[in-house]
């Protein structure tokens, strides 16, 4: 930016602005725009758009924001330029963001987070506030598509070339004033036939009832009490039989089973000379590990690592 | 392939462990430092609140003494302490 290279970067309110007017270019907002006077960078020039759903909506309002020197540690100070119903024109308006209540004010806030409230305190009553009006719904409406026609005459030549800039780029942007248009959605309700449901479970049981009915009758014609009873008898002589059976089998295998004593063993001593015990000692540690070496390579070569070897040794 | 090292160099870094990026008031990066300073580190420190946010220590000086009344974090408007 070639207007940069004229403000003074010493100053942290020219940076904290700075930093804000990029913040601006590199993230634009569909609702708002803004940008400060190449001559002053702490006056900047806006335009918002309505909020939607009100009857400020297709509405383009300018105003100007007067940067403190000591931002953002005080409140900037704003004026509205376009008649809206809502605020007066050429006046410093009253708003917790504003100079009026420095109390209020947060040094994390913007010019983005003052745009952003300002939007949301067009539908709400002014209150007898500075700078606050209270037109009716159809005048609003009125100024609305008339703020769309021209931007409003403001200031110096400069001041005037930012502000036309604005709002042809606010006309591209912002969708045209609606029409108050009522539509009814009537949802028809689909219900499940539940005498279906009814009668389905009705035969389900019926056709239970049959079953068991049918199932008792067989019972009691097939089996006749003198029979049942010579069955029972049968059936518990059979398991008497299997039982006896069983424990001689186990007898059997536990007679079988042959017991081995341990015997202990005499371990073998051998005498030899200490220095060369250890010398023979060393030599087979030596020979194991080599082997060892020999065969792990090979088991490498085999399994096709081969670069893996040579990169690694 | 044989690598032999002749010699080695030591480079360190380090950043603020802070949750944002940036300060809220000055709206410089944490690794940066506040408008009034050239350089970060000791000289331009990170100050937490009890609230756990952080800020340039000269950023939240200078807020916390242009109020009148209470000072409120700039950030969550709790009533500011620094952190012990």
């Amino acid at each position: 930016m070639e207007a940069t290279a004229k403000y003074n970067r010493g100053n942290p309110a020219v940076k904290r602005i700075l930093q804000e007017v990029k913040e601006m270019q590199s993230n634009p907002s569909p609702d708002f725009m803004a940008m400060p006077l190449e001559e002053d960078i702490f006056e900047w020039q806006f335009a918002i758009l309505g909020p939607r759903d009100s009857e400020f909506e297709g509405g383009i309002y300018h105003g100007r924001i007067q940067l403190p020197s000591d931002y953002p540690f005080k409140p900037p100070s704003f004026m509205l330029l376009t008649p809206s119903g809502r605020f007066e024109i050429q006046k410093k308006i009253c708003l917790s963001i504003s100079n009026y209540h420095p109390e209020h004010w947060q040094p994390s806030w913007s010019v983005r987070t003052a745009l952003v409230a300002l939007i949301a305190f067009m539908p709400t009553p002014g209150g007898g506030a500075l700078g606050s009006l209270d037109f009716k719904k159809e005048d609003r409406r009125a100024l609305a598509i008339k703020s769309r026609e021209t931007p409003p005459k403001f200031g110096s030549a400069e001041r005037q070339k930012v502000i036309d800039e604005i709002h042809e780029q606010m006309l591209s942007r912002a969708p045209p004033v609606p029409q108050l248009l009522t539509n009814e959605t009537n949802e028809e309700t689909n219900q499940l036939p539940a005498s279906d449901a009814s009668d389905e479970h009705a035969h389900k049981a019926v056709g239970g009832v049959n079953t068991a009915g049918s199932n008792s009758d067989s019972v009691n014609n097939d089996l006749p009490r003198p029979d049942s009873e010579s069955e029972i008898v049968q059936h518990i002589v059979e398991g008497r039989t299997e039982g006896v059976s069983n424990h001689s089998r186990a007898n059997l295998s536990r007679e079988n089973i042959p017991r081995v004593a341990p015997t202990p063993q005499n371990p073998v001593v051998a005498i030899q000379k200490p220095k060369h015990d250890r010398l023979l000692t060393l030599a087979a540690f030596g020979l194991t590990l080599a082997i060892m070496a020999l065969v792990i390579k090979k088991f490498f070569k085999i399994n096709g690592l081969a670069g893996y070897i040579e990169g690694k040794f | 392939m044989k690598v032999k090292i002749l010699q080695w160099h030591s480079v360190a870094s380090w950043t603020w462990d802070a949750q944002d990026e940036t300060c809220g008031i000055c709206r410089m990066a944490f690794d940066g430092c506040c408008p009034d300073c050239k350089f970060p580190g000791d000289d331009c420190p990170l100050i937490w609140g009890s609230c756990n946010h952080a800020f340039h220590l000269h950023c939240i000086l200078k807020w916390v003494n242009s109020q009148t009344s209470t000072p409120l974090c700039p950030m969550c408007r709790r009533e500011w302490q620094f952190k012990g």
